[in-house]
């Protein structure tokens, strides 16, 4: 795929069922902002510096790289409910790394599980990457469980447990989880 | 398909979930446990690898296909997840249809 290819693709929106994805952009800062701040949710997230500015900043430098898939994910009405990523990509090696998996509070029951199989899709896919890796604080015990589910966890220490998808598995997470997607298992 | 039975099988598979959570974030789980919404002390995220498990063992043990979450599930106007109690009665009304 042609640098020009991935930025046609950085413009585009992955639709979902309940919810699509798509880039976010400098309109996002301040519910990003707002998602990395709460405290109910930044438990297990980098720090985020609270300037809306730099909040910005970052965002257009996303923008910039085809190695950076910045996510907002909304409902079908373009409500704001979330970030996911798919970044330091290495197309070379069909690798990158998938998290900043933020879902605010309120939000419908399935989307964070609608949010995490689009992305996956959307990366070996699209992107066409043959391997994700992930990470979780090992306090985070429901996405370290969630990705128990389907056998994504690779190695564990003392503080994070590492996370491996592979294009090869991915149609076992898309069965696992066929009534909370849309995506045809068939073509797979 | 006992009663009894469908509740066994919930609440087992609650229980073993709330069995991986750190200790602060165990609770106990009766008929009138929350299994979403308002009150509940289970995420989205847990309340999927619930209704997987289910989903799975009714299944793949008793050959029984049921589905928790199609819009019938979701319309209703007491949520299955309201209660253990609600999803006990939710998944009978399912086995005696199946």
């Amino acid at each position: 795929m042609t640098e020009e290819e991935l930025f046609r693709l950085k413009t585009e929106v992955v639709l979902g069922k309940n919810i699509n994805l798509r880039l976010a952009s400098e309109n996002d800062a301040a519910f990003i902002l707002e998602l990395r701040l709460n405290p109910l949710l930044n438990k297990y997230i980098g720090q985020t510096d609270p300037s809306l500015e730099k909040q910005k900043e970052w965002i257009e430098n996303s923008l910039k790289k085809i190695t950076d898939f910045h996510f907002i994910i909304e409902n079908k009405e373009g409500k704001q409910y979330g970030t996911v990523a798919i970044y330091n990509i290495d197309y070379e090696n069909g690798t990158a790394e998938w998290g900043r998996w933020v879902i605010k509070p309120g939000s419908f029951v399935f989307f964070p599980v609608e949010s995490a199989v689009l992305v996956l899709n959307f990366a070996f896919t699209k992107l066409g990457l043959k391997k994700l890796t992930g990470g979780a604080n090992n306090k985070n015990i429901q996405v370290v469980n969630f990705h128990k589910m389907y056998g994504a966890v690779s190695s564990v220490d003392e503080t994070h447990t590492w996370f491996l998808f592979e294009e090869q598995n991915f149609i076992k997470i898309l069965k696992l989880f066929k009534k909370f997607h849309s995506i045809q298992i068939n073509n797979k | 398909m006992e009663k009894k039975k469908i509740t066994e099988i919930v609440t087992s598979t609650v229980c073993s979930l709330v069995e991986t959570l750190p200790a602060e974030q165990k609770f106990i789980v009766d008929q009138n446990t929350i299994l979403f919404g308002t009150g509940s002390k289970i995420d989205s995220l847990s309340l999927v690898s619930i209704i997987v498990d289910l989903e799975g063992v009714f299944s793949s043990d008793y050959g029984i296909d049921i589905s928790l979450t199609d819009d019938r599930a979701m319309m209703r106007k007491k949520s299955p997840f309201d209660s253990i109690t609600a999803l006990v009665d939710y998944i009978e009304e399912l086995t005696l249809e199946n």
